[in-house]
């Protein structure tokens, strides 16, 4: 494992990425060639602690897996993820195991991301387990983070098909939360919710951050979203980083040649669509 | 559950009734009778012919011959065998005991080992394990179970490791308890190696693509990122959600092993339904070949029924679903 030459010089920054590059290879039928496109190309990137970064893109934009990158799901081709000293990046997956306790992840969907057989307290104590505790000490665990995040211990015994969106939004970020990690990478969590359990949740997770004293990396479509949630958003293009700045800065109207004014264009039709105007 | 068992119960006697209704039918339309050889003799007349037709009932309406059956199934005689002269249920138990004992032990063998193989061949996707099992699954799936028999036939006359037919060797009465059982398991060896390796090839590229599919989606993807081991992974997550596909496979198998068993059986001696289904056959011994039929049919729905009482236990969701 190789360690941080920067790490003393930057001491507040938790996670850097640089340079950081991803293919997708796909075969074809009848053909030696191969379909491939780079998702990222050379991504450089600072997340401070405690702090909240925005990533925004347009779809197909590389967001999803450069967030997959950061949590250990994939191993980008080349470039380096420093956190705490250690770059990820080309570790195996047993050398990942130590890291994903401080790296979690919470997914876009998670009617999908939580196992249909198991309950709300197994789903939520699962990885527990894995930290090696005992069965009575998981399960009450279990229930104080399910109360922390506002899932009532009435759905403990429920399947998370038995769950509302809301109440299994709350319960994939118990689970995530589970092994106390230092950073929350959040995949679209709070997309297709209506705005109230949105804000709801959007508030938990400001409540959570303070007390746990968590960073969040931030994956969102909704710019009003980033502007209540984020310190700091980077604007992602065709696997490139093309813009880094507070929102403020960002969500500011400026000049149309600007990446970002794109995807603020993208966002406008997109409302305007949702609520039926021409 | 007792009325979901209940129902799937009721679906099979239907299934059952039509089977073999349709059995009869079919016999009934085949040419060729239990007496159409006696026909050619001249030393037997017509009116003894007429007589003997009238006694066995064969020359009353198949819906009238139908009946009279189902009503001999009531008296536990599951109609009548022209050739032994006898009811058919007490020549079909030892046989069917012998047919159960050779299929049971050789789906059990199969899923015992087609279960951990796949799982193991779905976690080395892609690598040299999961190559060389596909080339010989495909090499195995390629044989046909006639030459996977005779193989093992021609390995046992060689060797002299294994009889080469029979379920007992002729000194079996001498033997005590365990000897017996001891010489029971060395004759069954073969013809369950042969069924095994007919079905084996199947199981475990079901397993593996089960697993593979499972190993895919979005909750394996979430629990992988929350640190959950390989292990659990596999066993915990990915195979609880594969069952559902394989359950299901599992009731086809009990009617993919009877149906090779015959075969096996008949190549291998073994005394089971096989040898009497082809004897039956061949003689039109009508109601032997429709009571086989029959016997074949209800082990594939207890098979179809054991598939879904254990889906029933194995899947909460199906639970909630017939519950509500």
């Amino acid at each position: 494992m190789q360690t941080d030459p920067t790490q003393n010089s930057n001491a507040e920054i938790l996670l850097r990425c640089e340079g950081l590059n991803k293919t997708y290879t796909q075969g074809r039928w009848f053909s030696r060639s191969r379909l491939t496109k780079q998702v990222l190309k050379g991504v450089n990137l600072s997340i401070r602690a405690h702090s909240t970064l925005a990533l925004i893109g347009l779809s197909a934009s590389g967001k999803s897996t450069l967030a997959r990158c950061l949590a250990g799901i994939e191993q980008p081709d080349s470039g380096e993820i420093w956190f705490e000293g250690t770059n990820l990046a080309g570790l195996s997956r047993r050398e990942w195991d130590p890291f994903h306790r401080q790296i979690q992840m919470v997914f876009q969907e998670p009617a999908a991301s939580l196992n249909p057989r198991l309950n709300g307290v197994e789903l939520v104590s699962e990885p527990l387990l894995v930290a090696g505790m005992k069965k009575e000490e998981r399960h009450r665990q279990a229930l104080d983070l399910m109360e922390l995040v506002g899932v009532p211990a009435s759905c403990a015994r429920r399947l998370p098909a038995e769950l509302s969106g809301g109440q299994r939004r709350r319960l994939a970020i118990a689970r995530a939360l589970a092994l106390a990690p230092k950073i929350l990478v959040l995949d679209e969590s709070l997309s297709g919710l209506d705005l109230s359990i949105q804000a709801q949740i959007s508030n938990l997770l400001i409540t959570l951050q303070a007390a746990r004293h968590l960073t969040y990396i931030c994956i969102s479509h909704d710019l009003d979203l980033v502007a209540h949630l984020a310190d700091e958003v980077a604007v992602l293009h065709e696997g490139q980083i093309v813009e880094v700045g507070s929102p403020a800065e960002l969500l500011a109207a400026g000049p149309s040649s600007r990446p970002i004014s794109r995807f603020q264009e993208a966002a406008a039709k997109l409302n305007k669509l949702q609520v039926g105007l021409p | 559950m007792i009325a979901f068992i209940a129902r799937r119960l009721g679906r099979s006697l239907l299934v059952l009734l039509c089977v073999s209704f349709l059995v009869f039918y079919l016999i009934e339309i085949a040419p060729g009778q239990y007496f159409e050889g006696l026909r050619l003799n001249p030393q037997i007349s017509r009116q003894t012919l007429a007589a003997l037709e009238s006694d066995y009932g064969l020359n009353r309406p198949l819906p009238v011959r139908y009946v009279e059956w189902l009503r001999s199934i009531g008296r536990g005689e599951l109609g009548f065998s022209f050739t032994y002269n006898s009811p058919v249920w007490p020549l079909l138990r030892p046989r069917l005991r012998n047919t159960l004992l050779l299929t049971t032990t050789a789906l059990l063998c199969s899923w015992l080992i087609a279960i951990p193989l796949g799982i193991w061949l779905a976690n080395h996707r892609r690598q040299w394990q999961d190559r060389l099992f596909a080339f010989a699954t495909t090499f195995f799936l390629a044989l046909p179970d006639l030459l996977i028999g005779l193989l093992l036939l021609v390995f046992a006359l060689h060797t002299h490791w294994f009889p080469t037919g029979g379920m007992s060797s002729l000194t079996r009465a001498d033997l005590g308890p365990w000897g017996k059982l001891q010489d029971l398991v060395w004759h069954l060896f073969l013809p369950v190696a042969g069924l095994v390796a007919g079905t084996l090839p199947i199981l475990v590229r079901h397993v593996r693509s089960a697993m593979i599919e499972v190993l895919q989606a979005p909750f394996i993807i979430a629990a992988k990122s929350h640190g959950i081991p390989q292990r659990r992974l596999l066993l915990r997550h990915a195979f609880p959600a594969a069952m559902n596909s394989l359950l299901s496979l599992f009731g086809v198998t009990v009617g993919m092993l009877l149906g090779t068993s015959l075969l096996i059986e008949f190549i291998m001696s073994w005394p089971g339904l096989g040898p009497m289904l082809v004897q039956a056959i061949l003689e039109r011994d009508s109601y032997v070949v429709i009571a086989i039929v029959i016997c074949s049919t209800l082990l594939l729905a207890a098979g179809n029924l054991i598939a879904d009482v254990s889906l029933y236990f194995a899947d909460p969701r199906i639970r909630q679903e017939t519950g509500r």
